[in-house]
């Protein structure tokens, strides 16, 4: 059993996620300092928030993946932020190159995963470096303006994001980098045109996605940002993804739902079908292969239960095991963005316009109607309990 | 019983997203096919109405009548499909209210705002209730799974028809 982490950990990984979910809330905010004044968005301060997340939900164990976690957690935020509010990008590359470079000695549970995740990490910090870097013109800001800065760009941003959703399996360290690539592939998709992202990216998605289901819709929510007005829907789906891998566990990818949700009236908008198609064939592609690759029951054979080959079902005794174990406390905050993201995505106003009020008010009445029952219940079992007739009485 | 009584009362209510009552029913049933069932139920409001909002769609019905009986006839079809759809694949027992007034909110499930509007909606929900039952206790299950999800793709299709091509 491993050992769990110290609570100083989590309550400084809670406060620093905490600091930047509040600056977003209040609508971002300028710093000013050393002569510069950089305005964060509250977009910028929601991505170092979800960086900080990933940061924080690896379990440093050596001074050496004390470093790179305390990197990912404290100094990559702070780029993130500045890249995403729409000001120089350059020290996001910078950072990026301090990061992965940590990511090669904080190591991971396998060599091959872990030379797998480096070289993904390098490839795509390169790529976007490039692009950054090159982007004279435009200030060196993280948004392409055409295909020639846009292609590199969403490469870039996909490899980094594989290699961030590597999750424990590959280097954890290199988890916040998954932020980065999400951002990078969300904001310059729609740059290279709509139809080659979706066919491509989605394909990929599609590939992997009985191996790496949160992968899987990171590459996903790349495609959706190509469309046309989608790019709320993707950050949505992105941030399903980000708590997924914080969580690191395969069954949090159902926090994608509100952003899937919101991709579904993004559908619908006038626009050209091609895109459109692809995008919502490659949802259902990939919400079929994962829904029965990860929810299927797997102890008993498709046909015994309700005798019908449809029926794939659900092992819900098996839910309160995927939870987080008491080992794992540092996953606590992800547990609560988690949460948040399910219940009330419409109040993820940072994301962009998603229509989801409708969506909060009913999940808000089903979790209070559940709570309530589940309240009453357990009141019910205890008077009962005080009633049973006991040898002294 | 708590999934059961939030997938009723989002059905009941007409709150919430058609995708979020989808994905309560399939764990209400703990069966994905169940839930996919209900994502292609959502799917044809969607198409139909513009919006996956289960509160839009009762605002719609409330103003224009009951999505079973007003529109083209391909639309009034999808909606028929639709709540048979989710009656069809409901298990036995208790469950049964929540696939029954989701059927309902489909068929016959305005906004409340007039005496008229809550006839509408109780009787929707009875409707739901009854043919939800009736299924679940005279229909074999493989049958009833089956027949649950072609009868959900035709009402995707039939919404389609009945909005591009009417």
């Amino acid at each position: 059993m491993s050992r769990p982490v110290p609570w100083p950990w989590v309550a400084l990984g809670g406060a620093v996620v905490a600091f930047w979910i509040m600056l977003a809330a209040a609508g971002g905010g300028v710093v000013e300092g050393f002569g510069l004044t950089i305005s964060l968005s509250p977009a910028g301060a929601a991505a170092a928030a979800g960086t900080a997340l990933l940061g924080g939900s690896s379990a440093p164990s050596r001074a050496d993946t004390l470093a790179a976690a305390l990197a990912g957690m404290l100094l990559l935020p702070i780029a993130v932020a500045v890249a995403a509010s729409g000001e120089d990008a350059r020290p996001l590359v910078a950072v990026l190159v301090l990061v992965a470079g940590l990511g090669v000695t904080a190591g991971g549970r396998h060599r091959a995963a872990r030379l797998r995740a480096v070289a993904l990490a390098g490839v795509g910090t390169a790529l976007l470096g490039a692009a950054v870097v090159a982007a004279d013109q435009t200030g060196h800001v993280l948004t392409a303006t055409g295909p020639a800065f846009g292609t590199p760009m969403v490469a870039g941003g996909a490899l980094l994001a594989l290699a961030g959703a590597g999750g424990s399996v590959g280097v954890p360290a290199l988890k916040p980098l998954l932020v980065v690539g999400l951002l990078a592939g969300v904001v310059s998709a729609s740059s290279v045109g709509d139809l080659w992202v979706p066919l491509l990216v989605g394909a990929a998605a599609i590939g992997i996605a009985a191996v790496r289901p949160a992968a899987a819709f990171g590459l996903f929510a790349i495609a959706v940002a190509a469309l046309p007005g989608a790019q709320p829907a993707a950050s949505l789906i992105a941030a399903g993804v980000i708590v997924a891998i914080a969580l690191d566990r395969d069954w949090a990818v159902v926090a994608t739902l509100p952003g899937l949700i919101a991709m579904v009236e993004t559908l619908t908008l006038p626009g050209p079908l091609a895109p459109r198609v692809i995008v919502a064939g490659t949802a259902i592609a990939l919400s079929v292969v994962i829904a029965s690759d990860l929810f299927a029951r797997r102890t008993r054979p498709r046909t015994a239960q309700e005798g019908s080959r449809l029926a794939t079902t659900v092992d819900l005794a098996a839910l309160p095991r995927a939870g987080p174990r008491r080992a794992e406390r540092h996953r606590i905050p992800a547990l609560v963005v988690a949460a948040w993201l399910l219940v009330a995505p419409g109040t993820w106003s940072w994301a962009g316009e998603t229509r989801l009020g409708d969506y909060d008010a009913g999940a808000g009445r089903a979790v209070a109607v559940a709570a309530l029952i589940l309240v009453g219940l357990a009141c019910a079992d205890q008077f009962h309990a005080l009633r049973r007739p006991t040898m002294s009485g | 019983m708590a999934l059961v009584s939030a997938a009723a009362v989002v059905g009941l209510t007409s709150s919430g997203d058609s995708f979020l009552l989808a994905a309560l029913l399939g764990l209400v049933a703990a069966d994905i096919a169940v839930a996919g069932v209900g994502a292609l139920v959502a799917i044809s409001l969607t198409v139909r109405y513009g919006t996956s909002s289960l509160a839009a769609a009762a605002g719609a019905q409330a103003v224009l009548g009951p999505g079973g009986l007003v529109g083209d006839p391909l639309s009034a079809a999808s909606a028929w499909l639709g709540a048979l759809a989710l009656a069809f694949v409901g298990p036995r027992g208790v469950p049964i209210l929540a696939f029954g007034f989701a059927a309902g909110a489909v068929v016959a499930g305005p906004d409340v705002a007039s005496p008229t509007d809550a006839a509408v909606r109780i009787a929707g929900a009875l409707g739901g209730l009854a043919v939800a039952w009736a299924a679940a206790r005279y229909v074999p299950r493989r049958v009833a799974r089956w027949s649950g999800a072609g009868l959900a793709a035709l009402a995707v299709c039939a919404a389609a028809a009945g909005r591009f091509l009417v």
